[in-house]
């Protein structure tokens, strides 16, 4: 644990939300060029969990799937990070602009969490420094 | 010299480990599709870090304490 913990682990959240606002993007493009001749397969974003102490538990590549090891818990050692791994096809689920619609709404609300978080984060890092030059 | 407390200082250092533990969950659960759960994980770690904050705060009056009095 370091001073700035609350900042990476809400900069991982960032990047994961901005990941998929991006696949959000490219599912409404999708959408809008489908025809009755041919339509486009939904991608979704998948997320892992990556430890953030080197010797905590988890599989060979440093990854915990989240199938594996339960998100919600909050109790583990140190707790783990979360990163984008990709994008994967929906088989049978076609893209479709107003499921797209509250997946942007979804992850924008997400993105503007974990800019909150930072925020804190932002915060308690100056007041640290304030006890540190006063110390 | 350690000027601060040592019970104050490692209080104050678990409450930023939690606060980055609940960081993290917040992070993860927002990634889950249709999760109900993050308004609650954003309130935990609104409640560690309004606490850590407290407690930092409560560090730096005690060292602005014996700033003056040292003067």
């Amino acid at each position: 644990m370091n001073e700035f913990d609350v900042l990476s682990a809400a900069s991982a959240g960032m990047d994961a939300q901005r990941a998929a606002l991006d696949l959000a993007a490219r599912n409404v493009a999708a959408a809008e060029a489908a025809s009755p001749n041919g339509s486009f397969e939904r991608l979704v974003p998948r997320f892992a969990l990556a430890p953030s102490e080197p010797e905590s538990a988890g599989s060979d590549d440093g990854f915990d799937a989240p199938d594996d090891k339960d998100p919600f818990d909050d109790s583990g050692a140190g707790g783990a990070a979360v990163r984008y791994l990709g994008a994967v096809p929906e088989h049978g689920v076609d893209a479709d602009a107003i499921t797209e619609m509250v997946a942007v709404l979804d992850a924008q609300r997400a993105y503007e969490a974990n800019a909150s978080v930072f925020d804190i984060g932002k915060r308690l890092a100056e007041r640290t420094i304030d006890v540190g030059r006063l110390q | 010299m350690n000027l601060i407390p040592g019970g104050l200082a490692e209080i104050a250092q678990d409450a930023r480990a939690r606060l980055a533990i609940l960081a993290r969950s917040a992070a993860a659960r927002g990634t889950q599709p249709e999760s109900a759960l993050n308004s609650s994980a954003m309130a935990a770690a609104a409640r560690a870090a309004i606490f850590t904050d407290a407690l930092l705060a409560a560090m730096h009056a005690r060292l602005e304490e014996l700033k003056t009095v040292a003067r």
